[in-house]
């Protein structure tokens, strides 16, 4: 059974009389436990197919099922429940929340999930912040934090709750190499050691060469799709 | 999930720290002064019904109900003892007023004299307490009266200075006379209807100079606690009608009726400015909170793309609305407290801030002289705290419905 399925995916945008197809007529599958990049230019539909892909958008046309409940045409309150127990979002502008401190914001999925237990809770978020190498930094606030390490906050903050699927968008966009190196080494790794189904996207060489799976997309269609990588 | 919420709450009611003081001062002035606007009006209202009860009425006053039936009580020391017996009544006293003019040698000025019942009175009334001057009467005494300090003062009387009261007769059977006497006291009751144009002399010199034998004008009476007044009340008819005297029986509340009634129309009408205060403070809410759903719309799709539903979205920013409003409330109890309760022991003296006119008026309105005391309860640092933020959390509806509005995926968008 695929994680993820979609078929014949369309989702366009009106802007006055003037309608931009963003994704026309996308198929594919994810297995469970994949590593799989998204690439393609700017403008090329990346982000709005994640964005459907983790419940944040509805399709205009077509189907997608995360272990094959459909969720195309859910509704809002069920697409934000699906959020919150099964996807993690890893942006690339971090998008911490800037008054908790890098604690609180891995804390908080874990909240919202119900984990009502503080000491587990607080266990599984200092667990998870030495994992990433954050052991020393997690009463910081984002301010107080490098590009790097604040991106890998995200990281955990997407992880903690254990989710099916981790989506980012772009996640290295916003950092220098060395530190993108480093995000994709440990989603990677993540990826590897917790079976966490990955999907980002990406327009950089070097976050492709990462990948497993690549599904080059161009103007909203699917132009390649290049099985596992060794 | 709450606890979290409220947390998050707090802490984004202070990321703008200098917006968020400025709303709280907004709110804390407008409901604080609403909150002394409130106090002194309570204490202009207090004040006034103490004053009628210490020096004009007690807690009740009995009177001749008809003119026709004549305008003084016959053998008010029998309907006196009568009362005296009622269960709860700390004291009853006889008096008898007419209109007099009070002579210094040179200059005269009309006053309302007031026969009292030396013995008595202490026990009814305050006159004895607030005497600044001189000795109080005593039982038996003769030719020596008390003149209120706004009298002494006009005619530049003090104790021991002798004068001439001309008493003008109460009715048919009364006559006119004039009597020489000694100030033995002077009093300063607060109450400027006394103060400035009362003089108290023994109530049997009183008789017998106008002539009316040991007939009264009213009998006053003080009870040993204000509770079921009404009730009380019907007792003390119920004996009168038994003794064959038909006349009315007025509570000390019911004497100043028009007055309550003129200070709480007046405490609604001035409730305007504060709560046009309150209105800017409130509006300054809604201007914070849309600031806040603006500058933090990428913040809400993020907090939408992790699964915070719609409600929880709402009461985060309900919630910093409300905390906003509560912390300018709790300020404006603060400054209401502390306005009140200084203006509760200290007053303020209205003919020092406004003039002796503007005191001289208010003096004809109510039966207080110049220093106007505060009167502050808990129940109004209650009102405030609570109504403060239930207005602030009122008004963070409609920016919270807006965060909530937001598109996630447009909210991530934004710059």
């Amino acid at each position: 059974m695929p994680q993820v399925r979609l078929s014949d995916v369309h989702k366009s945008y009106r802007n006055g009389k003037l309608e931009t197809a963003a994704v026309a007529g996308v198929s594919f599958a994810v297995e469970a436990g994949e590593f799989l990049s998204i690439a393609g230019p700017s403008g090329s539909g990346k982000t709005t197919l994640l964005n459907l892909i983790g419940c944040l958008d509805r399709p205009s046309a077509g189907r997608i099922f995360l272990e094959e409940e459909e969720v195309a045409a859910a509704p809002k309150k069920r697409l934000a429940d699906i959020r919150r127990d099964r996807i993690g979002f890893v942006f690339q502008a971090f998008n911490l929340i800037p008054v908790l401190s890098a604690r609180e914001n891995v804390e908080l999925p874990l909240i919202l999930a119900g984990m009502a237990d503080r000491k587990q809770r607080r266990a599984a978020v200092e667990d998870l912040l030495a994992a990433v190498g954050l052991a020393d930094v997690m009463e910081r606030r984002p301010a107080q934090l490098s590009g790097g390490q604040q991106q890998r906050v995200a990281v955990a903050r997407a992880l903690v709750k254990k989710p099916a699927l981790v989506l980012a968008d772009e996640p290295t966009a916003n950092l220098d190499s060395k530190n993108g190196e480093a995000i994709l080494a440990l989603m990677r790794e993540l990826n590897q050691k917790l079976r966490t189904t990955f999907i980002f996207s990406t327009h950089d060489r070097m976050v492709m060469d990462f990948a497993r799976r690549l599904i080059r997309i161009h103007d909203g269609r699917i132009v390649g799709d290049d099985g596992l990588q060794p | 999930m709450m606890a979290e919420l409220l947390r998050m709450a707090l802490r984004n009611a202070f990321r703008y720290r200098r917006r968020t003081v400025l709303t709280c001062l907004a709110i804390a002035f407008g409901l604080g002064l609403t909150i002394v606007g409130m106090a002194l009006f309570n204490g202009v209202e207090k004040t006034s019904l103490d004053h009628i009860k210490d020096s004009e009425t007690a807690h009740f006053l009995v009177y001749p109900a008809q003119r026709s039936a004549g305008l003084l009580i016959n053998n008010p020391a029998a309907l006196a003892a009568r009362l005296r017996s009622l269960p709860g009544v700390a004291g009853v006293e006889c008096r008898l007023r007419c209109a007099a003019t009070l002579i210094n040698g040179q200059d005269e000025l009309p006053v309302t004299a007031i026969g009292i019942e030396a013995e008595n009175d202490p026990v009814v009334f305050r006159i004895r307490e607030s005497l600044a001057a001189g000795k109080f009467l005593e039982a038996g005494e003769r030719a020596a009266l008390l003149v209120g300090n706004g009298l002494a003062r006009d005619l530049g009387l003090s104790a021991g200075d002798l004068c001439s009261l001309r008493l003008f007769a109460i009715d048919d059977e009364s006559d006119w006379n004039a009597i020489d006497l000694q100030v033995k006291g002077v009093f300063v009751s607060g109450n400027p209807r006394l103060d400035r144009a009362a003089v108290f002399l023994p109530l049997p010199l009183l008789q017998e100079s106008l002539g009316c034998g040991d007939r009264a004008g009213e009998i006053a009476v003080r009870m040993q606690n204000e509770e079921d007044l009404e009730g009380k009340k019907a007792a003390i008819q119920r004996t009168l009608s038994i003794a064959g005297f038909h006349g009315r029986v007025l509570g000390f509340w019911e004497a100043a009726a028009g007055l309550v009634e003129v200070n709480r129309l007046r405490s609604r009408l001035h409730a305007i400015v504060p709560l046009i205060m309150l209105l800017v403070a409130a509006l300054g809410v809604v201007n914070t909170m849309l600031m806040a759903v603006m500058e933090r719309t990428r913040e809400i799709g993020l907090l939408r793309a992790m699964g915070f539903r719609q409600r929880e979205v709402l009461l985060l920013f309900v919630l910093e609305g409300g905390l906003i409003g509560f912390l300018g409330s709790a300020a404006s109890c603060l400054i209401g407290g502390l306005s009140g309760w200084y203006l509760e022991s200290h007053g303020i003296d209205i003919a020092f801030l406004l003039g002796r006119e503007v005191a001289d008026i208010a003096a004809a309105i109510y039966p207080i002289q110049d220093v106007f005391r505060a009167d502050l309860n808990f129940g109004m640092l209650a009102f405030a705290l609570v109504f403060g933020t239930a207005v602030s959390i009122a008004c963070s509806f409609y920016p919270a419905w807006r965060a909530v509005r937001l598109d996630p995926v447009a909210a991530l968008r934004r710059p």
